[in-house]
């Protein structure tokens, strides 16, 4: 259906929400709508006879404009995110469109451009992001909300609390998450690493001691234990804590005090303790390498911490919240991550889980000056490999050959899981048996 | 480069931030920075920056080390515009036009001219009330280009 000839066209284009504007051959505003001006604050009389890029000042202007490129290829652009700078300094990020203009005898008259402001719906999408953090710890899967859920009640009581969950998962952030949400919040938070200290060294900082309780002891040294009175004590990697130090902390657990190195008096262990361990203590405790009492007093609340590939919808918020903050702590202004480079993080399996995401992108942000993290940016595991060439590559195959290789492929493709090779190739998996079988026989 | 090196006390750096001829309509778009020495009325070119990068932060941290005195440009975000005062380097922003036009216009003080659209007024643009002199100065002004604390009005 034709546009009616005699409708008002400037009326109708000045009843929309979003802003247009039209430019001519040589880049000069021809018409400017309201909502353009409302969103840019120019106005339709100053903008409309200037250049394009004297009005809309955008992260395209100047070399990488939208208009231009789709009146050279006569195609049109829809929806890039994109930011200008308004009148008072600030950013403002904007979704545009544009197209070529075209006369009635189909000769390129000009361009037209529609932006829609961001700004609102940025604000909505943080505050919907906010709702999804529980302290420092971000997340909306239904793992970590069944941790939300208990961790106010956990944190009020007084039991001891034993965090379990790869490394990388975000133990100490759940910890302190504990303290803050505890009646011990004023007091202080301490952190002792058991797996990252020697044995004789760690018994020292943990309890303290006497001066005169060994050599080089000239004065009293506080312990852990007791620089975090009124507070809470994390003891990480527990697992990894010698024996004679178990029984020193199983102590610790029943009677609530401690004696420090040299003393003759016990001290008063008003702490409230949080362990945690990547390793499996049950095990440990069967192997005889963790005590089987002290296990049980640590196990009085057991929060089981997901991997982040159990909760891969959680990480596009994770590295919005990475995004935000090393922007803050380094002074960038880095948009966000591309839909392709976070398709490639949805994908990865994480073995170093949230620390490992966090570090890709502190790497990323090393390479990306400014826009959008991409794929470029990311480290060389993670990037595309381009397709491997194989000595078969060059050569004619039989049929069965080029099965193997591709049966191959899948499998690697899939880290070996031969049910998602069975999916991706779509093949049973008595198929796939009988392929790799027969591959195994050819020595394909 | 050190632009503040062998100067004269009236000698001052200008530096334009540009698109191939003409001034970038974004500071943090344009690709390179032109400096020009400013003694005694007459405009010298005194070098040329590249900047591949679009980090802000590269940008600013090249203008501050080679000393510029005056920065001229487009569009530009608060934030960085803050930076650079901090710095010492006065920025004259939302300016356009072709770079020759633009060097006549800051040796005539009569920059309010290359306001961009939606500037040309009292304390449009975050340049609170550091508009440009509406009237042109002497011709032996000693500081020609420098803008004044006189808010221009707007030119119908």
């Amino acid at each position: 259906m034709k546009f009616p000839s005699n409708l008002p066209c400037s009326a109708v284009l000045d009843s929309l929400a979003d802003g247009v504007f039209t430019v001519d051959r040589d880049w000069n505003i021809t018409f400017f709508n309201e909502a353009a001006s409302r969103i840019t604050g120019i106005p339709s009389e100053e903008a409309v006879g200037s250049k394009c890029w004297d009005v809309f000042h955008s992260s395209l202007c100047d070399g990488d404009c939208a208009l231009r490129s789709c009146m050279k290829d006569c195609g049109r652009i829809s929806n890039k995110s994109i930011f200008f700078i308004h009148a008072d300094g600030r950013k403002v990020p904007v979704s545009i469109s544009a197209a070529p203009l075209v006369d009635a005898d189909g000769h390129l008259i000009g361009g037209v451009e529609s932006f829609r402001d961001l700004t609102d719906i940025q604000m909505i999408r943080r505050e919907v992001e906010e709702s999804y953090r529980f302290e420092d710890i971000i997340g909306k899967s239904a793992q970590l909300g069944k941790i939300f859920a208990i961790l106010p009640q956990v944190s009020k009581s007084e039991a001891t609390a034993l965090l379990l969950g790869e490394s990388g998962t975000g133990k100490e952030l759940f910890a302190r998450a504990i303290h803050n949400l505890s009646e011990r919040k004023h007091g202080p938070f301490v952190a002792v690493n058991c797996g990252a200290l020697p044995d004789n060294l760690l018994e020292s900082e943990l309890f303290g001691y006497k001066a005169g309780a060994f050599t080089d002891a000239r004065k009293d040294k506080a312990g852990r234990f007791e620089l975090a009175a009124g507070g809470t004590i994390f003891l990480d990697e527990i697992g990894d804590m010698p024996a004679k130090l178990q029984v020193k902390l199983l102590r610790v657990l029943q009677e609530k005090t401690f004696e420090p190195l040299g003393a003759v008096e016990s001290v008063k262990a008003n702490v409230r303790i949080v362990a945690a361990t990547n390793k499996n203590l049950a095990e440990l405790v069967e192997e005889g390498k963790f005590r089987q009492d002290l296990y049980y007093r640590l196990n009085v609340v057991t929060l089981k911490l997901p991997a982040l590939n159990e909760r891969v919808e959680d990480i596009p918020l994770l590295v919005n919240h990475f995004v935000n903050r090393l922007n803050a702590l380094q002074g960038k202004d880095i948009d966000g991550i591309s839909e392709d480079t976070l398709h490639i993080l949805m994908r990865h399996p994480f073995p170093g889980n949230v620390r490992e995401l966090e570090n890709i992108l502190e790497f990323a942000f090393i390479l990306c000056p400014s826009g959008f993290i991409q794929v470029e940016h990311l480290p060389e595991y993670l990037q595309p490999k381009s397709k491997e060439s194989t000595p078969h590559d060059d050569m004619p195959m039989t049929m069965e050959e080029v099965k193997c290789m591709a049966v191959r492929r899948a499998l690697e493709r899939n880290n070996g899981k031969k049910m998602a090779t069975c999916r991706e190739l779509g093949i049973s998996k008595d198929t796939l048996r009988r392929t790799i079988a027969r591959c195994d026989e050819l020595g394909a | 480069m050190r632009g503040n090196e062998g100067r004269n006390t009236n000698s001052k750096l200008l530096c334009l931030a540009c698109y191939e001829d003409r001034l970038a309509s974004v500071f943090d778009n344009a690709p390179d920075l032109k400096l020009f020495r400013v003694e005694d009325h007459k405009i010298c070119p005194a070098g040329y920056l590249s900047l591949p990068s679009k980090d802000p932060k590269d940008r600013t941290s090249a203008i501050i080390a080679c000393g510029a005195t005056f920065l001229i440009c487009g569009a530009i975000c608060g934030c960085t515009m803050n930076e650079l005062e901090q710095a010492g380097t006065k920025v004259i922003p939302w300016i356009s036009g072709m770079i020759d036009d633009v060097l006549s216009a800051y040796q005539q003080n009569c920059l309010e001219n290359h306001v961009m659209p939606g500037c040309r007024g009292r304390g449009r643009c975050g340049q609170g009330n550091r508009g440009f002199r509406a009237r042109r100065p002497p011709q032996n002004a000693m500081h020609a280009g420098e803008p004044s604390l006189n808010p221009v009005h707007r030119s119908k």
